[in-house]
């Protein structure tokens, strides 16, 4: 039987979208989450948190999200983990790119906090 | 007072939350491009940060006003940054698009 999606890393620098998406994935959602300001401070956490799926937004300073994912792939923990991201930039093309960089899914922003837990339950479930 | 464990009344306190703080945050944008235009290293990319900022908390809290002059604001900035010119340059742009955005964040409680 397929495990659930329990615990989710989110990849976030703007605080307001950190509230939001804990609210939608903790209250909302159930799920065990901790969440990360950046590439490197997710990169340190993953060994310990062991997350079942990472969400990841794109646009971050420093290290931005595909540089952060390339950096998750080459984890041995994190290398087959599922990784969303999150982006306002959501032209086909754009998605297109953020795909064929080895993410699962892209979630426009803004999203709904309301739907993004189920969201995330299916591409979990279309993926894990 | 317990806090309530209700996400949508959760949710309306966040957006409360960033209703309050708008004016800090425009006042931030404000010394940054100030900054910015003096010479300060970085403040010009930090403006970007902070329009980008912007403009993703006020899509999620639909503000859909303020978000989308900040966008325009970011995308304006990320654009010239590329060419390397003084701030001077697009000074006119720039304030212009800083006033919008302090018309915009002027209506307390304006959702749309």
């Amino acid at each position: 039987m397929k495990r659930e999606l329990s615990r989710i890393l989110h990849v976030e620098d703007e605080p307001d979208i950190q509230a939001v998406a804990k609210l939608a994935l903790e209250a909302v959602g159930g799920f065990t989450v901790r969440i990360c300001s950046g590439g490197h401070e997710a990169l340190e956490a993953v060994g310990e948190f062991k997350p079942d799926l990472i969400l990841l937004d794109v646009m971050m300073p420093g290290m931005d999200g595909p540089s952060t994912l390339r950096k998750l792939r080459e984890l041995p923990e994190t290398a087959k983990t599922p990784v969303v991201f999150m982006t306002a930039k959501t032209q086909a093309r754009e998605v297109d790119d953020l795909l064929a960089m080895g993410a699962q899914s892209v979630i426009p922003k803004p999203f709904n906090p309301m739907t993004l837990a189920a969201e995330l339950r299916a591409i979990w479930e279309r993926v894990a | 007072m317990s806090e309530s464990h209700n996400p949508a009344q959760q949710f309306a306190a966040l957006r409360h939350r960033f209703r309050d703080a708008l004016p800090a945050r425009l006042l931030e944008m404000e010394s940054a491009w100030q900054a910015a235009r003096r010479g300060a290293a970085g403040q010009f990319a930090a403006l970007q940060r902070l329009a980008h900022g912007l403009a993703g908390s006020s899509a999620i809290f639909g503000y859909r006003a303020v978000g989308e002059t900040a966008h325009a604001l970011e995308q304006f900035l990320e654009n010239f940054l590329t060419t390397g010119e003084s701030p001077e340059v697009c000074a006119p742009q720039v304030e212009s698009m800083l006033a919008a955005l302090r018309q915009a964040a002027m209506s307390p409680g304006k959702l749309n």
